[in-house]
């Protein structure tokens, strides 16, 4: 399909969705009933212009429904960090909306997307990204600082979220002290200390060896359970397939819309977990 | 509260990651306000210190003398003249060469008691008063001619024990104590004290004066009470010359006059520096500033707390470095401004004006050479800072058509050049600031070189010394700030460059041709510096001093000598880069 195409088919969605967040027909799996939380309608994100203009993005619908945990993924290049990155107004699209928690955000300036980034998104990255001279207690507390949260709730929590990950005994050492896996699992408290609408992860596992992997995915799979709606991009099938669903990426649009979950009493993400534990076996 | 706690845990951890950053910082701030406010404290200083002494030895407001042989004819008519609130008995004194430590010097010789007067009772400062066969010597002049208690000095071929040193407000600092050389201004001398019958038998039949020191009931009104007082028919004698206690101070004042210049403009040079310093640190900086940056908008930092988070540590260190360069100049400036210890040494708190002159100098300096970065850091795309932090690079394809044809090091030098046109202008800057105070220096050496009246024992002497030592140690602070500034400038585009230096490595470049380009991109810059910089160097000396050239062969020395240290200096740290191979720092980085 050609670009032009491509763009037709992401315009025509666009025609065909309400312009209330919620009424999208993307939104599939046990969250389905609650609605979606964050939704993006024909998204894209073009690089350069006229004869180099690139579609990183191109044209993508989404609906994702609250406590849903959903994979991205497809191959290197083909716009899953992009799309996260626009999902989380970390990049503003070209084209297109993006709603959070019921909202249009992709038109907000740069102080309301760094207080929708504060309170409503949390972010895990490949490469982690702490703060080097801070330690992972202070890495956590960073963003509820930021959010206004008192020091002493903020250290409260960011003890309760370090605990929680598994990583209590190592809350004063500073990322260098620590291992990818560790330093990754204080990425993922950061990214919940201010209980954000959505964490979206990207390549969360990317830097990790197996067991690191695992650690990581367990933790994923307590979110899920408890209710946190998680987006992750991943080029790792069998990381992906822990997911309620599955979207694939080509060339910036969708591609395909895989539902693996449909309902909570099914295969739990814990089963999925085991799974791709003997897998790894 | 969470976003102050935050600022100062980022702040106090990368403070602690990085001293060496912050204490550069510092101490290049604190130079450039030390040296301000040294400028601008001096006059203060002086009259202090003035005050203080006057107020310390009952210091008179006016000073007569008289060559009558009796004086007490005009001691009685001064006694009743409106206005005179105290008197001292008329004290005898004479003008002579006095010997000490195989040294000749000009001196006053003063006759005292050995109890107090009611006016003008010198502070002794080391030892005891007079005594019959016992002399006091004024500090200063104690202190030029190297003489302590206990040591003699010759006076009228009669050698007196020193014993003691003191200090008054009657006469001015020394070289400029001499008052009994006859009526109207003092040229140059000491003074010292012996008892009234010592003094007279020293005399003998040298010509000499009575000093009558009186205190008025309005010390300010001098003026209007000479005017009074010496108005025509009231005349009190026609021998009689009479010196206020302002006029005292002017005359201390004039010790300093050609120091202040060069303070206050080397301030500001040093400034300049400064400035180049922090804008070389910023830079060094900016791809870790990028990546904090990047950091915490992606967890939700608004612009204006990362421009306040990356701002903060300059602002604090600004703080604490106005602090320190305003104590370390207000404590030297006493120091500096009596040189010849004719004064109580005192410190006071710099007046207002001087306070807000440095916090100025220093806020500047932070925000000239850390706003930018800032700003550009809490601006840059998050996406683009977390993918890659360095700074994204503007392309000019004209110049590299242009530059296609040049010789390897120089085509590398120029697009190095053009990729940092903020660095051009620092390396320019800093050149000019350096290049005009050497410039200022050789200038004063010239003028010294054809004035050799301003190389005798005396009061010139004294001030051509101080100047010359201001001059001097501003100049040398400056090169080694400059010094300083030319490694980081040169590490830091090493530093960035060395990628794209790696690439001209691969495809045969050899480290020679590289380390000529990083030299080539320096040496570019710092000759408009150095052409800027000697005629301003000029021009300021002239418009404070005379208008003095030195010959021109000194002046191109100086000029290749700034040049050729620039490009050595620039030459270590890109020699140092070429060493890992390019294949290493490729792989290293990414694309």
């Amino acid at each position: 399909m050609t670009r032009d195409g491509q763009r037709a088919r992401g315009r025509s969605r666009r025609r065909d969705t309400d312009d209330s967040p919620g009424a999208g027909s993307a939104g599939r799996g046990h969250g389905e009933a609650a609605g979606p939380v964050l939704r993006a309608v024909g998204l894209a994100r073009v690089y350069g212009e006229d004869e180099s203009a690139v579609w990183a993005v191109d044209g993508v619908d989404l609906d994702v429904p609250t406590g849903q945990t959903l994979a991205v993924t497809g191959p290197s290049g083909c716009g899953k960090s992009t799309l996260l990155q626009l999902l989380g107004g970390l990049d503003r699209p070209t084209e297109g909306e993006v709603w959070l928690g019921g909202r249009r955000v992709d038109d907000l300036g740069e102080r309301a997307l760094a207080r929708l980034r504060r309170r409503a998104v949390g972010f895990v990255f490949q490469a982690y990204h702490l703060m080097d001279e801070l330690t992972a207690a202070e890495n956590v507390e960073l963003p509820a600082l930021l959010a206004g949260v008192s020091p002493r709730t903020a250290r409260r929590r960011a003890a309760e979220l370090l605990g929680h990950v598994g990583l209590a005994d190592r809350a004063r050492h500073l990322p260098s002290e620590l291992s990818g896996g560790q330093r990754q699992r204080v990425a993922i408290a950061r990214a919940l200390v201010n209980k954000p609408l959505v964490v979206l992860a990207d390549e969360p596992t990317g830097n990790l060896d197996s067991a690191a992997t695992h650690d990581i995915l367990r933790l994923f799979d307590e979110l899920r359970a408890a209710g946190q709606t998680l987006v992750m991009v991943t080029h790792d099938e069998r990381v992906a397939a822990t997911a309620d669903r599955i979207v694939s990426l080509r060339d910036g649009a969708l591609a395909d819309d895989t539902p693996l979950n449909t309902s909570l009493d099914t295969e739990s993400g814990s089963t999925r977990l085991g799974t791709l534990l003997s897998w790894e076996d | 509260m969470g976003h102050l706690l935050l600022m100062w845990r980022l702040v106090l951890r990368d403070m602690r990651r990085r001293p060496g950053e912050a204490v550069m910082f510092l101490l290049a701030v604190t130079i450039a306000g030390a040296s301000l406010t040294l400028g601008l404290a001096t006059n203060d200083a002086v009259v202090t210190g003035y005050e203080k002494t006057r107020a310390a030895t009952a210091g008179p407001d006016i000073i007569a003398a008289t060559t009558a042989t009796d004086p007490s004819r005009v001691a009685e008519s001064l006694a009743d003249a409106p206005g005179v609130a105290a008197q001292a008995d008329p004290v005898f004194a004479f003008d002579t060469y006095i010997r000490a430590h195989g040294r000749t010097a000009h001196s006053s010789v003063e006759g005292r008691e050995t109890s107090p007067s009611a006016v003008d009772r010198p502070l002794v400062t080391s030892g005891t008063w007079v005594r019959p066969g016992g002399a006091v010597v004024e500090r200063g002049f104690a202190q030029a001619l190297g003489v302590r208690v206990g040591d003699r000095v010759t006076i009228s071929g009669r050698g007196y024990p020193v014993v003691g040193t003191a200090i008054s407000a009657a006469t001015s600092v020394y070289p400029w104590s001499d008052t009994a050389q006859g009526p109207g201004p003092s040229d140059f001398g000491g003074r010292i004290w012996l008892t009234s019958a010592d003094t007279r038998a020293a005399a003998g039949d040298e010509p000499s004066v009575h000093l009558i020191h009186l205190k008025l009931t309005d010390p300010t009104a001098t003026k209007r009470w000479q005017d009074t007082v010496f108005a025509g028919d009231r005349e009190v004698d026609s021998s009689v010359s009479v010196h206020y206690w302002q006029d005292v101070l002017q005359t201390d004042l004039a010790m300093i006059k050609d120091i202040q210049p060069a303070l206050v403009v080397g301030g500001w040079l040093l400034a300049v520096a400064a400035i180049v310093t922090l804008a070389a640190l910023a830079t060094t900086r900016a791809a870790r500033d990028n990546r904090r940056a990047a950091l915490l908008k992606a967890v939700g930092a608004g612009p204006a707390t990362v421009t306040a988070v990356l701002l903060a540590q300059y602002l604090l260190l600004t703080l604490l470095a106005t602090t320190l360069g305003l104590t370390a100049g207000t404590l030297a400036a006493p120091r500096l401004v009596d040189p010849s210890a004719g004064l109580l040494n005192t410190v006071s708190p710099p007046d207002s004006d001087t306070v807000t002159a440095a916090i100025f100098l220093a806020v500047m300096v932070a925000l000239i050479g850390a706003l930018g970065p800032a700003l550009r850091a809490a601006r840059t795309s998050t996406v683009h800072a977390l993918a890659d932090p360095a700074h994204l690079l503007t392309r000019h394809p004209h110049l590299n058509a242009v530059t296609a044809h040049l010789p390897t090091s120089l085509l590398l030098g120029i697009r190095l050049l053009a990729r940092r046109p903020g660095r051009a202008v620092l390396v320019s800057a800093g050149t000019a600031a350096t290049t005009l105070m050497v410039t200022a220096l050789l200038t004063w050496h010239t003028e010294l070189a054809g004035r050799p009246d301003f190389r005798r024992f005396g009061p010139i002497e004294v001030r051509v010394d101080l100047t010359g030592h201001v001059l001097l140690a501003v100049t040398l602070t400056l090169v080694a700030l400059s010094t300083l500034n030319t490694v980081l400038l040169g590490w830091s585009t090493a530093v960035q460059a060395r990628r794209a230096l790696s690439i001209a490595r691969t495809l045969g470049a050899t480290p020679g041709q590289v380390v000529a380009a990083l030299c080539v991109a320096q040496l570019l810059p710092a000759v408009p510096g150095v052409a800027v910089g000697i005629p301003a160097g000029l021009g300021l000396y002239w418009f404070f001093g005379s208008q003095v050239t030195p010959p021109g062969p000194w002046l191109l020395t100086a000029a290749l000598a700034v040049l050729l240290a620039i490009a050595v200096l620039t030459a270590l740290p890109a020699w140092a880069h070429t060493r890992s191979p390019a294949g290493r720092v490729l792989n290293a980085e990414p694309a």
